[in-house]
């Protein structure tokens, strides 16, 4: 089944000068698909993202997820759209300082309404699953980085969204928490059948992917699937980013 | 958690940030709620200094409620600003408009009704203290008393207020941009660039609007007022928005100061914040100045009875129609209340007459020439030597006699039908204020030609050696004049007309000083209220960047920053923020109070210079305890 679907989206920044970011991309993800996205900075991949992720509009071109493109939608539907159908992972958490864990995990569905006891339930199994269960009660500037994150990716999938989008979800984490994220984030795509779509610097992080798609200057550079295990998927990345060129430094050297 | 869980969470869980904004919000409940419980007191009726002093509460209080509304309205409006990340996050979440909407309204009714309920407990509290300070003023025992009028009058207005402000917000925050705010206020904000002729144009007004204020004269004041208002608003606002960035990029071009030490960061990080800065320098700047003069103004009242003293040369004076029946028992009476209580006295009769003038309708008191020189003489000023139909005009008060100047009359007496032409005043008023009120000086032969028709009348002036013991002398007379001209007034039968007069110097400036006690007691709750906010803009500009600012400290601290260092950046920095704001207001006050002066006939310099001052002690303590927790949050960052 077709989850996603982007119609030659382009994207372009209204200044004194107007700066093409996005020229024109096109793609499509199937149900169950975990797809990485990639390039050099500036390339246009968190505008991808962004446009899909329903943060920004693209300035012409179509994005359905679902069958439905979200750009279309009134104020009210939209919200309710995001509410059900998506999922947010940020590079910087995005969590909120004024609540609890367990509060910011359970935040989608106390805009949804549900009640009080499923919302509890519901929170506490994942945090089992995810290995949060000890910290539920405290505050997020008392828990790590690591930690962060995986709360974060908790709260994008309690609400068991169609789609989850991630923006650099290991870009602030260290090797380890990396790990941990990446891992829970393939046990998700795995064992509930969620779509996901990842923006990524990091080819370790990359690895992970059924599917990554290169970016460079707006426009859809390759994409590679994996034919054996991880590993060698890391290396032919790291080939891909090679002959992309663009700054090598930016690249984490190999991890695995 | 429930949604409504969700809002109560936002704020008692940001207690620090909102800590100024509900402690002066309550505050202001609290002025407005102390004053209803004074003003709807039930021994507060009757009297004239009662309905004074409910007026001037009440003006009072209304004035702190419209400030309040946009004092909230303002820091409501900043601190939603401040929260655009957060609430870029909860739109992706999929918060809805409607739902955002009512997030931000139930977390602002809920700051509402915590600082009314806490407004309205501290003023029960305080209202013992408001009561006795206040009854005290007006020399009435005010038991502790809360009219539930007073109860229901603050908790209804204030609860309209806030529902008001807390609907507005739905307009505050621009959230179809979900982008603009996930990026918030992280991004550096960008230099207001000074314009050269928006700089000139700040120094225009400013030196324009001083200008005004300092050659005003009573005759102009009142047509000034306004334009140098306006021109001082507009002039600070440019002040500090382009004459402060000009100076800065000045001082960054200047290598040799701005690379020196830490001058680099502390010059940096001012130009960085300059836009915020500027509109909140602004804000204090005004804030303080109306506070300032509000106080100042009412503080230089105080050199009125100073003044009322020299209008009243005979602090005992009485004066009787000489056909009145009681006039001798009523100085009788007067005189054996100097004997009963000890004090020796000189007493200075005087004859005039009362006609009525032709040309104005009003009455006129007619003194002879040569009653006026016994009288000058001994006041020592200035004798005349009239001619024929030749009159002065003879000033009621100081204050009268400038406009008496060059004041040419021609006055025809409807009695005695005579005609007297009077060019200018006389050297000043000899009589007390009041007693004389629309007097002449004739020559002693047209005296004796008016006196065959006019009422005869004589004026007795008391003098003695300590007036302020005469308080209680001629009680009784004073009291019969009341009545009487209740009786006069309420009917205006010209045969009801009093045929007396009393002043007392003692009795007046009893009077007065609980007049201008109650002012005063108003005016400083009132320049309280806006001072404390003008501090609740600073505390909020400080908290909400402390989280930037520890991580800039942090990140300096591992270049390497000694902590005498860290503390002489950081109170280089407080010490603009807080006193930049101030010197302004306190220039401006002074022009203000020069213009004032204006107005007055002694000087204010004295009763100004100790309000400003009280004013600069408040804030200098209020910068020592903000430096001390300010300096403390980033130590802990930095170590």
């Amino acid at each position: 089944m077709e989850m996603l679907n982007v119609r030659h989206v382009v994207k372009t920044y209204e200044g004194k000068v107007a700066t093409p970011v996005l020229k024109g991309i096109d793609l499509t993800v199937e149900q169950g698909e975990f797809i990485g996205i990639m390039g050099p900075s500036g390339s246009g991949k968190t505008t991808f993202l962004n446009t899909v992720a329903t943060i920004d509009n693209p300035t012409s071109g179509e994005v359905f997820i679902n069958g439905i493109n979200p750009h279309l939608l009134k104020k009210e539907k939209l919200a309710s759209f995001r509410r059900r159908e998506l999922g947010f992972v940020f590079q910087s958490f995005n969590l909120l300082h004024t609540l609890t864990v367990e509060e910011n995990i359970m935040l989608p569905l106390t805009l949804e309404g549900v009640s009080v006891k499923k919302m509890k339930r519901d929170a506490n199994e994942l945090a089992e699953r995810l290995g949060i269960s000890g910290i539920m009660k405290k505050r997020t500037y008392e828990i790590s980085g690591g930690q962060m994150q995986r709360v974060a990716i908790a709260r994008a999938i309690i609400h068991r969204p169609k789609l989850v989008l991630a923006d650099e979800p290991t870009g602030n984490l260290d090797s380890k928490a990396s790990r941990d994220v990446m891992e829970t984030l393939e046990d998700i795509n795995r064992n509930d059948g969620a779509t996901m779509m990842m923006v990524t610097h990091d080819a370790f992080a990359a690895s992970y992917c059924s599917r990554v798609i290169f970016i460079k200057d707006g426009v859809m550079y390759k994409e590679i699937r994996p034919t054996s295990n991880r590993q060698v998927f890391f290396q032919q990345i790291m080939e891909v980013l090679a002959i992309m060129g663009g700054d090598q430094s930016e690249f984490s050297p190999g991890r695995v | 958690m429930s949604f409504r869980q969700l809002a109560f969470n936002n704020v008692f869980r940001n207690k620090r940030t909102y800590a100024a904004y509900f402690l002066s919000s309550a505050f202001s409940v609290m002025i407005f709620f102390v004053y209803s419980i004074i003003a709807y007191h039930p021994d507060m009726k009757g009297g004239l200094i009662h309905q004074v002093a409910v007026t001037a509460m009440n003006s009072a209080q209304w004035i702190v409620y419209v400030f309040s509304f946009f004092f909230i309205l303002y820091s409501v409006s900043a601190f939603l600003k401040t929260r655009q990340h957060e609430f870029g996050v909860l739109i992706i979440q999929g918060m809805s408009h409607r739902q955002l909407n009512r997030l931000i309204f139930l977390e602002n009714l809920l700051i509402g009704f915590a600082s009314i309920l806490a407004g309205v407990g501290a003023g029960l509290l305080f209202a013992k203290l408001g009561l006795l300070v206040g009854g005290n003023m007006m020399d009435v025992q005010l038991p502790y008393y809360i009219a539930p009028r007073a109860v229901i009058l603050t908790v209804v207005s204030f609860s309209i207020l806030f529902i008001v402000i807390s609907l507005m917000t739905q307009f505050m925050v621009n959230k179809s941009k979900v982008i603009q705010l996930l990026q918030g206020t992280n991004k550096p904000k960008k230099e207001p660039k000074a314009s050269i002729w928006l700089s000139l144009l700040s120094a225009l007004l400013l030196g324009g609007g001083y200008t005004l204020a300092a050659t005003a004269t009573a005759a102009t004041i009142g047509m000034l007022m306004i334009p140098v208002i306006m021109m001082t608003i507009i002039g600070t606002y440019f002040l500090f928005s382009q004459l402060s960035v000009f100076i800065i990029n000045l001082l960054k071009r200047n290598d040799h100061f701005f690379l020196r030490r830490t001058n680099i960061i502390t010059i940096s990080d001012l130009a960085y914040r300059m836009k915020d800065n500027a509109r909140m320098f602004f804000m204090v700047c005004i804030v303080s100045t109306v506070a300032f003069c509000a106080v100042g103004t009412l503080a230089s009242f105080g050199v009125m009875d100073k003044e009322m003293e020299l209008n009243m040369p005979f602090p005992i004076s009485y004066s009787a129609l000489d056909e009145n029946p009681e006039a001798l028992k009523q100085l009788q009476s007067i005189e054996a209340q100097f004997k009963e209580k000890n004090i020796s006295y000189t007493k200075t009769l005087t004859p005039f007459l009362v006609d009525q003038s032709k040309q104005s309708g009003s009455k006129v008191r007619i003194v002879s020439e040569s009653e006026f020189n016994k009288i000058a003489q001994l006041l020592k000023m200035d004798t005349l030597e009239l001619q024929g139909e030749e009159a002065k005009l003879l000033p009621d008060n100081i204050a009268q006699s400038q406009y008496l100047d060059n004041a040419n009359k021609t006055i025809t007496l409807e009695k005695s039908g005579v005609t007297v032409s009077a060019h200018g005043r006389t050297d000043g008023p000899v009589f007390t204020q009041g007693m004389m009120y629309n007097g002449i000086v004739v020559s002693d032969e047209m005296y004796a030609k008016i006196a065959s028709q006019a009422d005869a009348w004589t004026l007795s002036g008391f003098q003695m050696e300590d007036w302020e013991d005469t308080k209680d002398i001629g009680s009784d007379v004073d009291k019969a004049l009341m009545e009487a001209r209740e009786a006069y007034y309420s009917n205006r039968d010209k045969a009801k007309e009093p045929q007396f007069d009393f002043s007392s110097l003692a009795g007046n400036n009893a009077e007065m000083k609980q007049m201008y006690s109650i002012m005063l007691f108003s005016a400083l709750l009132v320049g309280a209220v806006f001072f404390i906010a003008a501090g609740s803009f600073l505390y909020f500009r400080l908290y909400t960047d402390l989280e930037q600012d520890k991580e800039h400290y942090r990140a300096i601290g591992k270049i390497g920053l000694k902590d005498s260092e860290l503390s002489r950046i950081a109170t280089s920095q407080l010490l603009l923020l807080f006193f930049v704001p101030i010197v302004v207001a306190i220039i401006h006050s002074i022009f203000a109070f020069t213009a004032l002066q204006s107005l007055m006939n002694l000087s204010i310099a004295g009763q100004t210079f100790k309000v400003l001052a009280g004013f600069t002690v408040a804030q200098i303590l209020y910068f020592l305890l903000i430096r001390w927790r300010y300096m403390s949050h980033l130590r802990q960052a930095v170590r």
